[in-house]
This record gives structure tokens, C-alpha cells and sequence, in this order.
């Protein structure tokens, strides 16, 4: 030890204290169960008093300190217990009476046994943070002076071109500038498939590269990549205070101490009353005190709370704190945005009439040179397809576009243009050409010369999984809203699609909160945005689930932030909190009703029934209602999302 | 002889009446600022000394938790309104920095909420 180094006090851990006070008792638990040992009484006060004297300070000095405090806790009724079992004990053996020693120190034992499993398995319920951290790569294959190196995590830069190769992990955020893969994200967002990446697109930090190859450039680095504000989240989240909470923190306060009263109250009425022995009352007064378990009931909220906010993040839901537990399971009804909500938020071609290679392949060789925002969704449509180059290339505001593709003039445009260039539409196409358009799809025709080839309808198409979390929510009972700034007959068409309960069109982004609040003013309501136009909304609303591929802004304006796009993940993530919400109750519940009924029967109270029990067995039952608690909370982590 | 028993119980819980719930005097400490940070030392010991801590709002404040208690009760330390959490070891001083932004009186806690500590934030 270094000369300026404090002098560090000799202890034991909880583990070895428990271990050597098991030693000793043994021989007690030899005498309580089969019979005396040479020695009798004198040898249980031989072993006995080591137990006090290792295991025995712990809960001492914690009791003692609490009281100077004129606080109590559980260590308090524990010293309480312990030392009128072992100083009864001592003044029965100077005459020659019945002893207790054995309960004195079994209940040290058995409480120390409680505090170890204890300590077991709050650790488990504790670990979701740190697998997430676990979670990130070590080093990073960086470009610097045109050489590559292996650099360590700390050392990245924003700036930083990081090379990737097949199997590794992502080390930061970053965007894909060379190369192409599928990368598993699971790990971060929960997302099952592998998702494709190629120039242009966004890297997650500790997802993990499949078989490509790229190299991405680093966006974010150190605490500011999503992995880090996930992790920061749920230990905020798990930190935090749940408002039923508040109800056990008071009877905490006023616990102990009654439970005291209660044991002089048990001692008085069976000396005083029941005319019972000096040493059957002090036995049940002495059980009153260590049965009672004020922790059984601090541990049910946050440790019920701790696991199940751990395992939304495994999962990629983020609750963000215990609050939003209890707002979630008011929830009746659920409002979504349209746009990147309930659709994919980019147009994507979803008929074609005609032939389809041929009319895909006029349409995107003409839309190579347009910069509408349709033409996207066609060449997307297009991209196995090879196009041809385009002469005289024309646009018609707001009609079409025009152009010669091999040796015809071909258009793309709306019925009035084939029309204005003398271009019949069959009957057969125009109907089919309307029929698209009241399922408020964009429809335009492909022509080649005078003849009219087919027709391609685009839309903002709904995401796969919307139709099926829609009817989820709706078998869960909630009321859908959709709350959307587009056109009636286009919301309208979409929620047809997706089975929405009621269409809110034609609001503009600022009237969003205005339309919550009237909505809130008759049912408590759960609004779904992606974060990026709809904080407001998000604020507003009774409880506010941000969807937004983990961008900032998501994370900081929803009270649940769904870090994958997916509208199941709203099912899942009120599932989880119902859950949660549910589990802390029973915790609670189960924790009064133990000491409300333990209370009793340790009083004797039902001593006419044969109902009575050994004080050490209470020491038992005290020591293991925590541990039942946080055993509890743990079965959550087997709740199906 | 249970005339005297039952004398000494109301008298026993006269004082654990008088002792747990009556009114005592907690005591109250500033932090010292130091430049851009505030600093405060908390025993833990039968709870926290002292119970009542006061620091300014706007100023980072360092907390250093002194846990002397081997005691179960206070192997954790929880400070929900500053999102905070920590194992505490034994006889070793744990520094905790919180941002004291609003002013108010918030309360801390040990993990199992048996023990409580206030942190009073002055503007």
C-alpha cells in the first residue's frame, strides 16, 4: 500500500460472510432438526455466537446507523430479531431454560442466503445495458494517408473513411460511399432481414456486415451514435420514477416502525391477555419483527421496470420512462400520420397495364431526363431494364413529358396529353385507367407514336407490415386514426387499404396538435409520427410514439421511440409497456399480500388452526419474498412481443 | 407484572412514535462552487448525510457518494429527476456529475426506496 493510500478496513464479501455463518450453523440446524450434540446448550451458544459476531455487524452497524438517523429499515427489524433471540437465549441458559440460539443465527443465514440470490439476480435484471454496449465493434479499419489502418474506436473521427469487410462489425454511423452489402442490423434495431446497403445509404454502429464489401464514411462518432443515445436512453429510462412509485414510498416511510409497534402489541397480548409464557410471547413478537419485508415492496417497480425497458431495447423499442408505462395502459385510441407512418413515404410504381418490360422501358428511357418526383419511383421500376437514349426531349407542365426513343416520338403524361396529340385511349384502358385512379394512385399512359402502350399507376405505397399491425391494434381494441395532410380521396383509398378505423384529411402540419387535442378531449389518445414534421403532435399527444429509423429527432419527441420503421413495432411497444405496467401491479399486490398475511400468522393469530410459525422460518420467508419479487420481474423477459 | 409489561410497551411505543415520526432537524449542506462546477461530499450510512443537499442550478454539480455502510440497502443509488444511477462500493468515494438545470427539491433514493435524500436546486 502506497504511503498517502487510505487505510483500507479488512471485509468480507457477502458470499464469504454467508459461507462462514453456514459453517457454523450447521451443527445448530443438526441439533434444531435431529437431535443435541455433545455439550448441548453451551455448544449452540459456541457456534451461534460466531455467527453473530461475522454475520451479525453488517445489519448492526446499517440498523443502528439508520436509527441515529431516527430512519429504520429492514436491517433494523433484522438486528432487532437476531439480538433478543441470542440475548434471551443467553439469559435462558443462566437458568438453565429452553434456548434459542439457533434461531439467531439461521436467521442471519437465511437472510444472507436471500441477499445472495438477491444480488444474482438483480444483476441479470440489470444486464440489458451493458449487452448493448457489449454490442460495439473494438477497432475500425480506417483509409489515413491513403493507407489502411487499424485504428481503436476512441481514435475514429467524423470524416473518416472506414473500410468493411464480409462478417465484421460496423464500428460508427456512417454513410455507404463505395460498395454494396446487406447488413444484419438486428442487434440495434431488432429488425429480423438483412437490409440491403449501397452508395448513398446509412450505417448503423455494431450492426453486423454480411458477405459484401464497402467502405462508408463516418457520420457520427464516440456518444453521439445511435447505439450510444440508445443506451444513455435506457439507462435514463430504467432510472426512472414510476408514479405508483410514489404510493410505496410513503408506506415505506411509516413500514418499519409500525411493524415494531405491531411486535410489542403481539408480546402484550399474549403475556398480558392470553396468559401465554414470557418466552411464547417474545417468540411470536420476535417473529412479527423479522417477517415483515418493506424491500419486497421497494423492489417491485424498478426492478419490474428495469427489465422490461432492458428487453424493449433488445428489441428496438425504446421507453423512455416508467411514466409512459402508466399512459400507455389508458390508451383508447391511436392516431398515425400517413406519410412514412402507415406508407413506405416514397412513391413506388404498383400497376403496370400493357406490356411491361416494353412500357417500363419507354416510360423510364423519358423519365432519365425528367426531374419530376414520379420519374424516381419509374426508374426505380425500371432498373434491370435497359433504356434507350432519348432525342428532343419535352415537358409538358403538369401533363407529361415527350421525347424521340429509338425512332418514335414516345410519350408519358395524363389522358389529356395522349388526347392533345391525338392519341386514342381503348375503352377497355380507359376504365382500367380510372379504376386506378379512385384507389388515388397517380396514373399516367405510355405512348409510342400514336399508339397508346399501357399505363403505369404510382403510390405512396403502405409499408408490408401496416395492414396486419392495423388490424393487430384493432383486435388489441384500440379506435385508428389516420390524421394526414394530403387529399381526402388519396387518405382515404389508403386507409381503405389498411383497414383504418377513420380518415382526419387535409390538415396541415400545424394543425396537427390542434386535431389531437380536440381527439384528447374525449378519449386518451396515442399519436404515431416520424418525428422529422410531427414533433408538435408528438407532444402533444397523451403519449407520443416516435417511428424515425433512430434519427435525432425521433428520439428526443416521442415518449416511445420504435427505432425500425415498422408499424407492428406500436402493437409491440404497448403490448411491452402493458406488460410491464401489469407486472410491477402484481409485484406490488404480491408484496402486500405477503406481509399483510405473514404479519398474522407470525402474530399467531391463527395459532387455534395449528397456524404458527418458527422465527427462523420467517427470517426465511422475509429473505425470499425479494427474491421472489425480482424473480418476478425477471419472467417478463418471457413475454412474447 | 403485566400492569408493568404493558406500561413499558406504551412507553416503548411512545418513543418510536416520537423517535421515527416526530419532527427532528435535518441537516443542510451547500456545495462549494468551484469555478464551473460545484462540489458536495455524501456519507452513506443509515441514509444520507447530510440529508439535504444544496446546489445552484445551472452549475454542473459533482456528488461524491462515501458508502461506509456494507448494508445491502445501499448498494445502489438512484436519482430519477437527473436520470442517474450507480453502484455504490464500500468505503471507496463514488462520483456521480448531474445537471442541475431547473431549481425545485428532488428527492433521491437507495435501490430498494427505503432511504431518501433531497437535493434542493436554488436559482
Amino acid at each position: 500500500m502506497s504511503k498517502a493510500g487510505v487505510k483500507k478496513k479488512f471485509s468480507l464479501s457477502l458470499r464469504q460472510t454467508f459461507f462462514i455463518c453456514l459453517f457454523f450453523t450447521l451443527p445448530l440446524l443438526y441439533m434444531m432438526i435431529i437431535g443435541m450434540l455433545p455439550g448441548g446448550d453451551l455448544t449452540a451458544l459456541v457456534f451461534a455466537t460466531p455467527v453473530i459476531l461475522i454475520g451479525g455487524p453488517r445489519f448492526f452497524r446499517s440498523g443502528w446507523a439508520a436509527f441515529k438517523n431516527h430512519k429504520a429499515n429492514m436491517d433494523t427489524l433484522i438486528t432487532i430479531g437476531t439480538l433478543t433471540a441470542y440475548f434471551y437465549s443467553m439469559y435462558a441458559l443462566s437458568r438453565g431454560e429452553h434456548v434459542y440460539f439457533e434461531i439467531a443465527a439461521l436467521l442471519i443465514v437465511f437472510i444472507l442466503l436471500g441477499q445472495v440470490f438477491e444480488e444474482l439476480t438483480k444483476g441479470r435484471a440489470s444486464q440489458a445495458v451493458e449487452k448493448l454496449l457489449h454490442l460495439q465493434a473494438k477497432d475500425a479499419l480506417v483509409v489515413r494517408n491513403n493507407k489502411e489502418v487499424r485504428i481503436p474506436l476512441a481514435e475514429l473521427k467524423v470524416g473518416d473513411v472506414i473500410i468493411v469487410k464480409p462478417g465484421e462489425k460496423i464500428p460508427t454511423d456512417g454513410q455507404v460511399i463505395s460498395g454494396e452489402s446487406y447488413v444484419d442490423e438486428s442487434l440495434v434495431t431488432g429488425e429480423s432481414k438483412p437490409s440491403r446497403k449501397e452508395t448513398g445509404d446509412t450505417v448503423i454502429g455494431a450492426s453486423i456486415n454480411t458477405t459484401g464489401s464497402f467502405r462508408f464514411k463516418a457520420t457520427k462518432v464516440g456518444g453521439e451514435t445511435l447505439l450510444s443515445q440508445i443506451v444513455e436512453l435506457v439507462r435514463q429510462a430504467q432510472t426512472s420514477r414510476a408514479p405508483i412509485q410514489k404510493l410505496v414510498d410513503s408506506i415505506s416511510h411509516y413500514f418499519v416502525p409500525i411493524v415494531l409497534i405491531l411486535s410489542i402489541l403481539t408480546f402484550n397480548v399474549w403475556f398480558g391477555l392470553l396468559g401465554a409464557s414470557v418466552t411464547t410471547a417474545l417468540l411470536y413478537a420476535v417473529t412479527v419483527v423479522v417477517i415483515a419485508c418493506p424491500c419486497a415492496l421497494g423492489l417491485a417497480t424498478p426492478t419490474a421496470l428495469m427489465v422490461g425497458v432492458g428487453l424493449g431495447a433488445r428489441r428496438g423499442i425504446l421507453i423512455k420512462s416508467g411514466e409512459v408505462l402508466e399512459k400507455a395502459k389508458n390508451i383508447k385510441t391511436i392516431v398515425m400520420d400517413k406519410t412514412g407512418t402507415i406508407t413506405l413515404g416514397q412513391p413506388v410504381v404498383t400497376d403496370i397495364v400493357g406490356e411491361r418490360n416494353t412500357v417500363l422501358s419507354i416510360a423510364a428511357s423519358l423519365e432519365q431526363q425528367s426531374e419530376h418526383p414520379l420519374a424516381k419511383a419509374v426508374l426505380e421500376a425500371a432498373q434491370k431494364i435497359k433504356l434507350d437514349a432519348v432525342k428532343s426531349f419535352k415537358a409538358y407542365g403538369g401533363q407529361g413529358i415527350s421525347g424521340v426513343v429509338g425512332s418514335k416520338k414516345s410519350f408519358v403524361g395524363t389522358a389529356d396529353l395522349m388526347r392533345d396529340h391525338n392519341i386514342s385511349i381503348p375503352s377497355e384502358i380507359e376504365k382500367k385507367w380510372q379504376g386506378l385512379q379512385s384507389e388515388a394512385k397517380t396514373v399516367v399512359g405510355v405512348a409510342s407514336g400514336n399508339t397508346l402502350l399501357g399505363l403505369i399507376a404510382i403510390q405512396d405505397a403502405p409499408k408490408p407490415t401496416s395492414k396486419s399491425a392495423i388490424a393487430l391494434l384493432s383486435h388489441q381494441g384500440y379506435k385508428t386514426i389516420m390524421l394526414t395532410g394530403d387529399n381526402k380521396a388519396t387518405a382515404e383509398a389508403i386507409a381503405k387499404d389498411v383497414g383504418i378505423d377513420q380518415v382526419i384529411a387535409e390538415v396541415m402540419p400545424a394543425d396537427k396538435a390542434n386535431a389531437i387535442v380536440e381527439l384528447q378531449s374525449k378519449t386518451p389518445v396515442a399519436f404515431v409520427g416520424d418525428g422529422i414534421n410531427d414533433a408538435p403532435a408528438l407532444a402533444t399527444a397523451h403519449l407520443g410514439i416516435a417511428m424515425g429509423s433512430g434519427t435525432d429527432v425521433a428520439i428526443e419527441s416521442g415518449d416511445i421511440v420504435l427505432v425500425k420503421n415498422d408499424l407492428l413495432d406500436v402493437a409491440r411497444a404497448l403490448k411491452l409497456s402493458k406488460k410491464t405496467f401489469g407486472r410491477i401491479k402484481l409485484n406490488l399486490f404480491w408484496a402486500f399480500v405477503y406481509n399483510l398475511a405473514g404479519i398474522p400468522i407470525a402474530a399467531g393469530v391463527f395459532s387455534s388452526l395449528g397456524l404458527t410459525l418458527n422465527p427462523a422460518l420467517a427470517g426465511l420467508a422475509m429473505a425470499f419474498s425479494s427474491v421472489s419479487v425480482v424473480l418476478s420481474s425477471l419472467l417478463l423477459t418471457r413475454t412474447r412481443l | 407484572m403485566e400492569l408493568i409489561v404493558l406500561l413499558i410497551s406504551l412507553i416503548l411505543i411512545g418513543t418510536i412514535v416520537w423517535w421515527f415520526f416526530g419532527n427532528h432537524q435535518t441537516e443542510t449542506v451547500s456545495a462549494e462552487v468551484m469555478g464551473n462546477i460545484q462540489k458536495v461530499q455524501i456519507i452513506v450510512e443509515g441514509g444520507y448525510k447530510p440529508e439535504t443537499i444544496r446546489l445552484k442550478a445551472g452549475v454542473p454539480a459533482e456528488l461524491t457518494f462515501l458508502r461506509k455502510s456494507a448494508s445491502s440497502c445501499f448498494d445502489e443509488v438512484l436519482l430519477p429527476d437527473f436520470g442517474k444511477q450507480a453502484a455504490l462500493p464500500v468505503n471507496e468515494p463514488y462520483t456521480l456529475i448531474i445537471k442541475p438545470d431547473k431549481p425545485g427539491t428532488f428527492t433521491y433514493s437507495c435501490g430498494m426506496h427505503m432511504f431518501f435524500g433531497k437535493i434542493e436546486v436554488i436559482s
